[in-house]
């Protein structure tokens, strides 16, 4: 185990890395300046979503609380295409059968979708199957994790879609449904953090790594 | 604070502030922002390195806060929620500016309220601290200031950082150690 013991030349470092510091008075005014320049947050829970034979059920939020609406309970599944990758158990194969009909139907490209971009850009796909839900966004760390810059499109059969143009790397993300719930993708790797403390999903694009 | 009657005024909790921030009180969290404002722009500065570069990444921090603040799932323990973003936007800064040789901080409020004797060699002595600090690796600087400046426990570090009790301990452990390798050399320069 490293050595503890007080040092006293630490001591003094410390000491006066811990004087206040100037901050600009202005500074809390360009804050509140900045959110309300943004789109209202909305009053967002945090739901976990249940696995269950990959159908994600919405029922109260992480901390047991009811859902504010409770009769908007939101079933569905989720898959996430991207050019390289696509893994669903049987069940959700059954379901994604359905639902490339519906898309392809829909006239909706979901195969390659469009070239690289001049700056190694691909075209990422995200699917969430919610009948249920009035408006479905994605958010992740590549819109600043906004609820609204990102809606998703709902096809007849009630599967929301969006696509996104990414650089290769690795992205975290979420759905939001209704403004209020953030849902994982359950068919996605699970993030281990992010900066909220709480689980999101993971969505490698393949290519250079940033 | 003070109240209307001159007492003082009791601290509304974060949770009470949160609660109201969730549904869209934007003052409430301008209460916030005031009550972390300064801890963490000396925490970022620190890691920074400059006021504009600390100052940008704690606006950051902030907003980013309020739009997701639904995602606060534990309303008691903002504090934490609030340093863990915080951590990580001067980990994404860091990343994005170019290492500079020297960081100049100014700090200004200190230097003008110095009652100290010598002045002078208090201020020059500052300046050697942060320009050592500027010299060791972010990971490292990030587990000192957390632990000797902000005093967090190990098991808040870990909280707040992701990494492990072990792994903190050996970087404020190396921390320490090249920190006393680059004082001692402007001591005895």
């Amino acid at each position: 185990m490293p050595d503890e013991r007080p040092d006293p030349l630490i001591e003094r470092v410390a000491a006066a890395l811990r004087r206040p510091v100037h901050v600009d008075p202005a500074f809390d005014g360009r804050v509140l300046d900045a959110i309300h320049a943004a789109a209202p947050p909305g009053a967002a829970a945090v739901h976990r979503a249940g696995a269950g034979d990959r159908l994600v059920v919405v029922d109260g939020d992480a901390n047991g609380r009811a859902p504010r609406d409770p009769g908007a309970r939101v079933p569905g599944f989720a898959a996430r295409l991207t050019r390289r990758t696509l893994a669903l158990s049987p069940l959700g194969a059954l379901a994604a059968a359905a639902l490339i009909a519906a898309l392809a139907a829909a006239g909706t490209r979901i195969a390659d979708g469009l070239g690289p971009g001049a700056r190694g850009e691909q075209s990422v796909e995200f699917v969430l199957v919610a009948p249920a839900a009035a408006h479905v966004a994605v958010a992740g760390d590549f819109n600043d994790w906004s609820a609204s810059s990102t809606p998703m499109h709902r096809t007849p059969s009630g599967a929301w879609s969006a696509t996104v143009r990414l650089r290769p790397g690795r992205y975290t993300y979420s759905f939001v449904v209704d403004g209020t719930r953030w849902i994982p993708d359950p068919l996605a790797p699970p993030s281990p953090r992010d900066d909220f403390g709480t689980t999101s999903s993971v969505v490698m694009v393949a290519g250079r790594s940033l | 604070m003070t109240g209307s009657q001159g007492l003082p005024a009791v601290d509304v909790p974060d949770e009470l502030l949160v609660d109201r921030a969730q549904r869209g009180d934007v003052d409430a969290f301008g209460v916030l922002v005031a009550r972390y404002r300064d801890r963490y722009a000396r925490f970022a500065l620190h890691m920074l390195g400059t006021p504009l570069d600390a100052e940008d990444a704690l606006q950051e921090t902030f907003v980013r806060a309020y739009r997701s603040i639904g995602r606060c799932t534990d309303p008691e323990r903002f504090e934490r929620w609030l340093f863990s973003i915080l951590i990580n936007r001067c980990r994404t800064a860091g990343a994005r500016r170019q290492r500079r040789e020297r960081t100049l901080v100014h700090d200004d409020l200190a230097l003008a309220a110095a009652a100290e004797d010598h002045p002078a060699e208090r201020a020059a002595w500052r300046e050697e601290i942060r320009h050592a600090l500027a010299r060791i690796p972010a990971e490292q600087r990030e587990a000192f200031l957390l632990k000797h400046v902000e005093e967090l426990s190990y098991d808040e570090m870990a909280a707040v950082t992701g990494a492990s009790v072990s792994a903190l301990k050996m970087r404020v452990k190396r921390s320490c150690e090249r920190l006393r390798e680059l004082l001692q050399e402007s001591i005895h320069a």
